[in-house]
């Protein structure tokens, strides 16, 4: 960058050089900030498609060169079918039916009053629940967000054009008007839904909620070896400074007789990675609505649930008649049990790891033949975002739009080698999959299966990934701390042959992040 | 350009100055908040909407850190390129240079800590260097007087090109 030194003038050229030298240093200085600058731009409308480079994984495809801004996909030869038509069958009723009317107001949690969002008048809004195998139906109505809005249903493989992602897989619902979302709950766990339209802003705001689905013929929270007496949703969100179990404050009890098992659907809706921890033993039954295979009690370890990510517990109340005490970060807890509850137990200094949690179990593809192998290496470099000077995240060395597009065909096992030294940590989250995780830093799983659909990835770590390709679409695969999301964290999985009609920005204002 | 190199000179220095008292504030204002029962967490540091009185202090000390005081020292770079041409000072230009690339070491330094903590320590020692820098750069350079020979500047050999 710096100039060259000046080479020695002859006299007669002396003044001439002494204008230009400076002009032309000055130019090797502006000029490369001008074309990064102006690179980073992504114009008023554009499609996620045409996003970045596309990145085949070592896989067929691409038979024509990746173009950016075609209606289709890179590399597609014949016209690419429309994301719109990837929807549950139409001509099914709906077995489950839910209206939400979204709203943009003033709330009031644990005594402060902040600027936030409802669903049917409450944050978070109503837990959906409902039976492995129903279709659910949820009819959204946007009265007041002004920005408008959509659903995103976080965990949940719905077909694309469910998936509730402004600008990629719909127009946000704007001012008075509504969208109704329909898909199959085939997966039973523990999910949420939030909106994928402003995100940042609106989630921290609360315009969120919880969904469970639980197993055919099963009981409350039947899904693990033993039953329960109790099956709750601890949906943990900071508003603002205040921590929040269901959108209250402090300690949640769950009246459990003693020596009864309470199943703890732990939710954590926040931008970081947050710690639970018990004053008794506790089990980790599901991970990310997948159940662990042979889960066995845990004491004086904490676990981790990812910014975005679920972990289901199952804690018996003591024999003793007390109350087990289940901390949910440092603020707010669960008491399980009738009596008296145990007094606030300090953070355990390990780890649970579920890297070798539970027991192993066959998986349903063998990632040994894979057929494509991708890199999602997350750093942080200067650059310009948006046409904004700044110190950015970057995958694989680029900043955002110019980001990888990671191309796929239906029937595809892939892997991905998940990196990061950026200095600080992101909750990786993939749209419409999920993927099991085959080793951290070199060091292979060997626990129960561990699928996930959002991965703490701390700084220095590196993860293998596996998932099979079968949910056709356009899917994001970004990080969920929603600042970095907005800060250009954001690629996406795209099927061959797919295209969507929507855009980010342009005239309808969608703005995902 | 003279008087423009020399204002931007001492805005640096007076940028390090701002930012060695925001982060200092910033952080005493955290243990202020923790003290009074307050608590926090990797998740409350990514909340939007998550404040705390003096939790400016840190806001500004990353925001100028990462944009601000990168951006003017590579404006003080261009004048410097410009001053040495047109006013012929020697070292202008590489004075300029030096404050910048002390910049590039102490946002690196910065951005590192987070990872390795460490160097969190030559961050700060770091930070009194480029005060320094960029102050003598204003004060040497805005007060100097072009050679007096009015012949063209012969190749100037005080210009060791920093990589
Ligand atoms: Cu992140």
């Amino acid at each position: 960058m710096e100039p060259d030194q000046p080479a020695p003038a002859r006299r007669r050229g002396g003044r001439r050089l002494r204008l230009i030298i400076p002009i032309a240093s000055v130019l090797l200085v502006i000029t490369p900030l001008g074309v990064f600058w102006y690179r980073s731009l992504t114009g008023s409308a554009y499609s996620a498609v045409s996003m970045g480079d596309a990145d085949w994984g070592g896989g067929p495809g691409g038979s024509m060169a990746g173009m950016a801004g075609m209606d289709g996909p890179p590399g597609t030869g014949s016209p690419a079918v429309p994301i719109t038509t990837l929807v549950a069958d139409p001509k099914r009723p709906a077995d489950v039916r839910v209206d939400l009317v979204a709203r943009q107001q003033t709330i009031t949690v644990g005594g402060q009053t902040l600027d936030g969002y409802t669903l049917n008048g409450r944050t978070p809004g109503p837990t959906i629940t409902a039976t492995q195998g129903q279709l659910v139906e949820v009819r959204v109505h946007n009265a007041s967000v002004a920005r408008g809005l959509t659903l995103h249903w976080h965990g949940v493989d719905v077909p694309n054009a469910e998936d509730g992602v402004a600008g990629v897989t719909q127009d946000d619902i704007g001012f008075g008007q509504d969208f109704t979302y329909r898909f199959v709950a085939d997966q039973v766990g523990t999910f949420w839904y939030h909106s994928h339209q402003v995100s940042d802003a609106q989630v921290a705001g609360g315009l969120l909620g919880a969904l469970v689905v639980r197993p055919r013929g099963g009981g409350p929270g039947g899904s693990g070896d033993r039953p329960v007496a109790a099956d709750v949703v601890a949906l943990a969100h900071g508003y603002g400074a205040v921590r929040t179990l269901d959108g209250r404050p402090g300690d949640q009890r769950v009246p459990v007789a003693p020596g009864a098992t309470a199943r703890v659907r732990v939710i954590n809706t926040d931008n970081g990675p947050m710690a639970v921890w018990s004053s008794s033993p506790y089990t980790v039954v599901a991970v990310d609505g997948t159940d662990v295979h042979r889960p066995t009690a845990v004491t004086e370890r904490y676990a981790t649930v990812t910014a975005g990510g679920r972990l289901d517990l199952a804690v018996t109340a003591p024999a003793d008649g007390s109350a087990a005490r289940v901390q949910i970060g440092t603020d707010t807890a669960v008491l399980v049990g009738r009596g008296a509850p145990a007094v606030p137990v300090r953070q355990p200094s390990a780890e649970l790891d579920l890297l070798s949690y539970g027991a192993p179990a066959a998986l349903p593809f063998d990632p040994a033949r894979a057929t494509r192998h991708f890199t999602y290496s997350i750093g942080r470099r200067p650059g310009f975002v948006h046409g904004r000077p700044g110190i950015w995240w970057s995958i694989n060395g680029r900043l955002y739009p110019r980001v990888p597009m990671f191309m796929v065909r239906t029937g595809d096992v892939v892997i991905m080698d998940v990196s990061n030294h950026s200095g600080q940590v992101h909750p990786m989250h993939l749209h419409g999959h999920h993927a099991v995780v085959l080793s951290r830093n070199g060091v292979a799983a060997t626990g129960s299966p561990w699928w996930v659909d959002s991965l703490n990835v701390r700084d220095g770590e590196s993860y293998v990934i596996a998932f099979r390709a079968d949910n056709p679409g356009i899917w994001m695969d970004h990080c969920h701390n929603l600042t970095h999301a907005s800060q250009g964290m954001v690629a996406h999985l795209a099927y061959e042959g797919y295209s969507t009609p929507f855009t980010i920005g342009g005239p309808h204002g969608n703005d995902p992040e | 350009m003279r008087i423009v190199y020399r204002v931007l000179g001492y805005l640096i220095a007076a940028l390090v100055a701002v930012q060695a008292a925001a982060v200092a504030y910033g952080f005493f204002s955290l243990g202020k908040y923790i003290e009074g029962g307050g608590s926090i967490d990797q998740a409350a540091m990514n909340n939007p909407n998550f404040t705390f009185p003096g939790v400016e202090g840190l806001a500004v000390h990353g925001m100028f850190g990462t944009m601000v005081v990168p951006g003017v020292a590579l404006l003080f770079l261009i004048v410097g390129i410009i001053t040495q041409v047109t006013t012929k000072i020697r070292g202008a230009l590489l004075w300029s240079v030096i404050t910048l690339v002390v910049t590039v070491v102490q946002v690196a330094l910065g951005l590192g800590a987070h990872s390795v903590p460490q160097l969190g320590m030559l961050h700060g020692i770091v930070a009194l260097g480029l005060f320094a820098v960029a102050f003598m750069a204003a004060h040497r350079i805005g007060r100097a007087s072009a050679p007096t020979t009015v012949e063209a500047a012969p190749a100037r050999s005080a210009e060791p090109v920093a990589g």
